[in-house]
């Protein structure tokens, strides 16, 4: 018994035939019926309508090259595109390297240019379902990643130079900035063995000590930190850093990570259209919170708050 | 609640205040009736300000919600709905550590009196031990209460009550044995100010 395939709304021979994996030509030899029902030279010559029962031919058969020309799928093919554009929130940006799927009568992928953006030409019309990943690797970014949940950098806990009771989201990026082979240079403090008064006076000896640069001089795009250059185009592996409003507070620094994956788009594409779709990828950082490593949007919601507040490095050559 | 409710409330307390003028071991209903309605003011704000900051990843960013703020400057106005609300068990985790964090600048004496409050709800388990340990020992640039005060007679009292409360985390009680305790955590202040240029 043959297999057979009952059309549905959206479907054409040519969009059975790769569901099915079949030799277009193949499909339309077992389909006499369908081929002559209307005569060539008629519009709807080879249309297929719903409930229809299309005879699937056998695999084996159905390799063998066939001659003939392949009118309905090639005027099909040539006529429907779909282009794609994906882009950061917030701090809107083109994502460049953005893996787009469109899954639906055939399945394919592209990567994003640099303006975010993909062009499936010569697709068979019917519906789609539009995604994007981010797929690329970034030794910082993977590095970073690796401590996600880990609470060695709390503030509760003690790390060298930094006691119990002090914010580590400056260490935490010195510490992986360092491991990856990036030269952070350090800042110096008067550390005072004793006590000081309230002008500050130390009752002790004073002794320069180093420490790793704050969140403070991170977020300050004046501030020279190495050749740690600043960007106004944040890409993932990039250092993110805020200062607060407020005087209680330090700021943050962390790492920007990669996007999440963007919500699943479906798309209907008709013979003969040229459609398109925009996708949103949520950022996301890396950072050392109060009590865990966490990637998270936090840094990037402050952004939103405050804009300006908010500076991007990259390491410069 | 609105405004003639309250008012209407008012009248019947101070209605009652006259009748129950002899009773002096509880709070008359007026006074009973502002701490109510203070306790019940306190807990909408802090749901706000829990709503604004989503989550706690940064504690510091509480600082930039204007309604925290407020309380935070001003621990003394909201102290006796703190007490009320740190021991009720229909607040979240999250609210109550907003509690905690937003009491620091209290004066020695009424921040004592939260923390065995807070102490008691952890033992009776209304509490969670995590509110009560960010209130004993919240990062560095919310305050030192303890750390800094750590010679007091009623501090070390108070602390080495907190080392026996078997919830807390093995990390909090070292830390209150081995660094509030012994002065370490105060030279560790010092150090953390020199560290981020502070004031002394």
């Amino acid at each position: 018994m043959p297999n057979k395939h009952t059309v549905k709304k959206g479907d054409t021979l040519w969009s059975v035939a790769k569901k099915h994996n079949v030799s277009f030509q193949e499909l339309k030899k077992s389909n006499s019926d369908i081929m002559n029902r209307y005569p060539k030279g008629d519009k709807r010559h080879g249309w297929v309508f719903p409930g229809d029962m299309v005879v699937i031919p056998d695999k084996q058969l159905g390799n063998k090259e066939v001659d003939g020309t392949c009118e309905i799928c090639k005027k099909e093919e040539k006529n429907s595109s779909l282009a794609v554009t994906v882009r950061y929130t917030p701090y809107d940006a083109p994502v460049e390297g953005a893996t787009v799927t469109i899954k639906g009568p055939i399945t394919k992928d592209m990567k994003t240019d640099a303006k975010g953006q993909v062009h499936f030409k010569d697709i068979p019309p019917g519906n789609y379902t539009v995604t994007a990943t981010y797929d690329n690797k970034h030794p910082l970014v993977e590095q970073v990643r690796s401590h996600v949940g880990e609470t060695t950098w709390a503030y509760n806990n003690n790390r060298p130079p930094y006691p119990a009771g002090a914010n580590k989201c400056n260490l935490f990026v010195y510490e992986m900035l360092k491991d990856a082979g990036y030269s952070v240079p350090m800042r110096t403090y008067m550390r005072c063995w004793g006590y000081r008064t309230e002008k500050g006076e130390c009752i002790g000896i004073e002794q320069k000590m180093d420490r790793p640069p704050l969140a403070g001089e991170w977020s300050n795009p004046k501030d020279k930190i190495g050749n740690f250059l600043v960007v106004t185009d944040p890409k993932p592996g990039d250092i993110i850093a805020y200062r607060h409003q407020s005087r209680y507070a330090t700021g943050h620094v962390g790492i920007v990570s990669y996007p999440k994956s963007a919500q699943p788009l479906d798309k209907t594409i008709k013979a003969g259209e040229a459609g398109s779709v925009s996708l949103t990828m949520e950022r996301q950082t890396v950072s050392a919170g109060s009590y865990t490593i966490d990637e998270n949007d936090s840094i990037w919601r402050k952004y939103e708050d405050n804009k300006s507040s908010v500076t991007f490095r990259r390491v410069g050559k | 609640m609105k405004t003639h409710d309250i008012v209407l409330l008012l009248v019947i307390t101070l209605f009652l205040d006259a009748c129950n003028s002899d009773t002096q071991e509880i709070p008359p209903p007026s006074t009973r009736f502002v701490i109510m309605y203070e306790t019940t003011e306190t807990a909408a704000k802090i749901s706000r300000i829990a709503t604004q900051v989503k989550d706690l990843t940064v504690l510091d960013d509480l600082f930039e919600i204007k309604e925290f703020l407020e309380i935070y400057e001003n621990p003394q106005s909201y102290v006796e709905a703190a007490i009320a609300l740190i021991q009720r068990t229909d607040l979240s985790i999250l609210n109550k550590k907003i509690i905690a964090l937003s009491m620091q600048k209290l004066p020695v004496t009424q921040f004592l009196a939260l923390i065995s409050v807070t102490a008691d709800a952890v033992e009776k388990q209304t509490t969670n031990a995590k509110v009560l340990e960010l209130m004993i020992f919240p990062p560095f640039n919310w305050g030192a209460q303890l750390t800094v005060n750590y010679e007091k007679h009623e501090v070390q009292a108070l602390l080495n009550r907190l080392v026996e409360i078997s919830q807390l985390s093995d990390n909090t009680r070292n830390i209150i044995a081995n660094d509030i305790l012994t002065g370490r955590a105060k030279q560790n202040f010092q150090q953390y100010r020199e560290m981020q240029g502070l004031p002394y």
